[in-house]
């Protein structure tokens, strides 16, 4: 029992330094006694590494198996292989809040021995924040989601993790997300360090570009991460079902871009100060969100949060979140006023505008959506749902403005372009565009809102293109190296803007993914006997042989198909759906045969005694540029991040 | 190199100008709002009680009906990939079809979730079925299926 003392002691010890860390903080930096910040920053650490120690009693008891701690008996059994028994952690609510808890401190921790001239003056406001934010957690982990709560007697055995948990995706995605959400503090503490000292000029935002790129890598990997996870497992054919968990943790990715693009609008021009603070408090209150949203029945009614007095702990968090900006950002009004105007239209600045609007803007729709039902049902006693298709209604006309958006922003200089500059940076990516949707027009390719989206996206990629290309073709003739070298130093001399540009062309593939695979997905209920073979969408599927056998944890029923296309075989495809005794639940195992141009996906409905099996036959075309464009946004992103050496960043300031 | 060219001096104007970049954004902001608002209609379907749903007469307007599934109605045709069953909840008992592959948690005592339009012949047309186990999982203890 020594690891569930230990771990709830020190659960309880690091709320008491938490609060104290918050008050010398704030404390020294008012009252100029140094002393007292380094004690604050001393107690930062300090509930750090407690967090620590507090989840490495939690592991142990789940690696022992101590099926006597509640959490463990809930999601542990004998037969549970090791890696899912450590992804065992964060599948409940108490050690998601504690696995919280301990990112969100070692986050702050590194943040504030990161000593720097710039932040000298906000590190103390920096961790007093993080230490209030984990105060909260703590106070959550040691009263009503306690991780190390016991049974009255050891079961024995435990009840074990949901297979449909237990996929390679529960490993690697959930702490992907809970990353981006606990990182995501760190942006918010500085805005208001920023306000608390009034420093709110283009340093805090310089200082948190690294932190704030990290969280939305980590967030936006996240989700792609679950939506490969729903696509190959959770078996109903798709990778995005508009699911209110799925949205809870998108909303803050869109914020979060937001946020990426009104940095620069301060850094270069010290205008958006107040966009600025709204967008990194925003952010971080969207990531509180998300996680309760995940934790708590929330959405699917309000009853379910009426339930467990958790609710009303993060809905009084996020109040006083919001509160306490709102309240230092009018005390620091005049501060906060832009030191630009904007010049024109046809500017980065108005076009950046419009960026950030856009994407807040298709963040509240989905929060909209999100929450709608449990308003109307709170408002006025009606229930109701929304469908995927206001997403789709939403998403379509917005997506295209973001994606023109992309192709035009970088082509404008800031505080004025000429019109005629404009256009002839947009004619050759016109010219593709305008090509190649009518060759798809002309191949018969249909809707032609989908042409037009597709085209736009060429559109997009040319101008990236054509910027790469430029500024390649002009340092070579500057300097005279040979191409490759010339390359090589040119992206090397700026990574931000040509990582930026190369995540640009991951979201625009990504975009192009989206399309051709909501627009084109095909579904195909078929039903065959052994021996039978059947076209679906020119595939020939061939019934091979099936198999309905018992396992010690499952009862096996899978079909094996012969696939071929045209003359060419595709090789086996298995699918089954299998009996799991445990939890006396199906779970389905999807066959999927990617491809560049569309997946081939079956899934195994129903399976009859004498073998005669109910198929849905998929197709999911495009699908494929989801992860590739997904890794570019990963590549671009490691590379805006990736820091210049000492040297170079000496010779960039005396230039 | 951002370092330097960070402050370029204001020009000391303060105008009319800037009421045309706020006109700018407001207007981005309405067609955003706009397009929230409009979306909203349709894409929502009300919750009734099964003794709704029968009064209703039959509409093109979605509406969903929760109840238990009742497990000896149950009537797949997997041939014809058909499922029937009934649904009840504390006002009466409702005859579902849907066209589509039997959900695997579709059993006995499952709360089921029906969206659809009530058919012409007094049965429920569903087009999509979410079923929440009875079970001790906390997450993606849900399902879905829908028929496309």
């Amino acid at each position: 029992m020594t690891a569930v003392t230990v771990g709830q002691w020190t659960l309880w010890i690091a709320l008491a330094i938490a609060l104290y860390g918050m008050i010398a903080s704030i404390l020294g930096a008012r009252q100029r006694v140094p002393e007292l910040v380094e004690s604050g920053r001393n107690a930062v650490i300090a509930i750090a590494a407690l967090a620590v120690i507090s989840s490495a009693c939690l592991l142990y008891l789940l690696l022992t198996r101590n099926f006597q701690v509640d959490y463990v008996y809930q999601h542990v059994s004998t037969y549970l292989a090791v890696p899912y028994v450590i992804s065992a952690f964060y599948a409940g609510q108490e050690g998601s809040l504690l696995l919280w808890l301990l990112l969100l401190t070692v986050a702050g921790a590194i943040a504030v021995v990161r000593r720097r001239d710039w932040n000298e003056d906000l590190l103390p406001y920096v961790g007093a924040v993080v230490a209030g934010v984990a105060a909260f957690f703590l106070l959550l982990l040691t009263t009503l989601s306690n991780p190390f709560k016991l049974l009255p007697t050891n079961p024995g055995q435990g009840i074990g993790l949901n297979p449909l948990l237990e996929n390679p995706g529960m490993i690697y995605h959930p702490p992907t997300l809970f990353i981006g959400y606990a990182v995501y503090t760190i942006p918010f503490a500085y805005a208001i360090a920023a306000l608390a000292t009034g420093r709110v000029g283009s340093g805090w935002v310089r200082g948190i570009r690294l932190w704030s790129l990290f969280a939305w890598l980590f967030l936006g990997v996240g989700i792609l991460l679950g939506a490969q996870w729903a696509y190959v497992e959770l078996g109903w054919g798709g990778y995005w079902a508009w699911d209110p968990v799925e949205n809870s943790s998108l909303i803050p990715w869109l914020v979060g871009t937001a946020f990426l693009h009104s940095v620069m609008m301060q850094e270069r021009r010290g205008m958006f100060k107040r966009w600025n603070i709204a967008l990194a408090t925003l952010t971080f209150a969207l990531c509180v969100f998300a996680t309760f949203v995940t934790r708590s029945g929330l959405i699917e009614s309000v009853h379910a949060f009426g339930r467990s007095p958790l609710g009303y702990y993060f809905l009084a968090f996020l109040v006083v979140v919001v509160a306490v900006t709102a309240a230092l950002v009018i005390w620091r009004r005049e501060e906060l006023k832009s030191k630009h105007e904007m010049e024109s239209f046809l500017s980065r600045e108005f076009s950046l505008l419009v960026t950030v609007l856009g994407m807040v803007g298709v963040g509240l729709a989905v929060l909209l959506g999100t929450l709608y039902p449990t308003l109307a049902e709170s408002l006025s006693g009606q229930q109701l749902s929304v469908g995927p298709s206001f997403y789709s209604r939403v998403f379509t006309p917005l997506g295209a403005a973001v994606i023109v958006i992309i192709a035009i922003c970088p082509l404008l200089a800031w505080g004025k372009s000429s019109p005629q500059r404009v256009l002839r940076a947009m004619l050759w990516p016109g010219v593709m565009a305008v090509a190649f949707g009518i060759a798809l027009a002309l191949a018969g390719i249909r809707p032609l809102y989908a042409v037009l989206g597709f085209a736009l996206c060429v559109f997009v990629f040319t101008s990236v293109l054509v910027e790469f290309g430029r500024g390649w073709l002009a340092r070579k003739r500057m300097t005279g190296e040979s191409y490759p070298v010339a390359f090589l130093r040119l992206v090397n001399k700026n990574h931000r803007r040509y990582g930026g540009y190369l995540v640009h062309l991951g979201v625009v593939i990504l975009a192009a993914g989206v399309i051709g695979s909501s627009v084109y997905t095909t579904d195909t209920t078929i039903s065959l006997r052994p021996g039978e073979a059947m076209q679906v969408q020119g595939y020939t599927l061939k019934y091979a042989e099936y198999a309905i056998q018992p396992t010690e944890a499952k009862q096996r029923f899978a079909v094996t198909l012969d696939v071929s296309k045209g003359n060419r075989s595709l090789g086996r495809m298995t699918a089954e759906k299998n009996f799991h005794w445990n939890i006396e639940q199906w779970v389905t195992e999807v066959a999927i045969r990617p491809g560049l141009v569309e997946d081939l996906y079956v899934i195994l409905s129903g399976l009859e005694q004498n073998g005669l099996a109910t198929l849905s036959v998929q197709t999911h075309p495009m699908v494929t540029w989801l992860w590739i464009g997904g890794g570019l946004v990963l590549l671009g992103t490691l590379w805006a991040m990736w820091p210049r050496s000492e040297k170079k960043r000496a010779a960039g300031r005396a230039e | 190199m951002t370092e330097n060219r960070t402050e370029i001096p204001a020009k000391p104007r303060r105008s009319a100008k800037q009421v045309k970049f706020l006109a700018g954004g407001a207007v981005v902001i309405l067609i955003i709002a706009y397009l929230i608002f409009s979306s909203m209609q349709g894409a929502t379907a009300a919750y009734l009680t099964v003794r709704e749903v029968k009064a209703a007469a039959p509409s093109d307007r979605l509406v969903r009906v929760s109840g238990t599934v009742v497990g000896d109605t149950i009537d797949w045709d997997a041939h014809n990939v058909v499922l029937r069953f009934e649904l009840a909840d504390d006002t009466g008992r409702l005859l579902v079809v849907y066209k589509g592959v039997r959900p695997d948690m579709l059993r006995d005592g499952a709360t089921a979730t029906a969206e659809g339009k009530m058919g012409p012949d007094g049965t429920f047309q569903a087009t999509q079925i979410l079923l929440k186990c009875p079970s001790k999982y906390e997450e993606k203890a849900t399902e879905q299926a829908a028929s496309r």
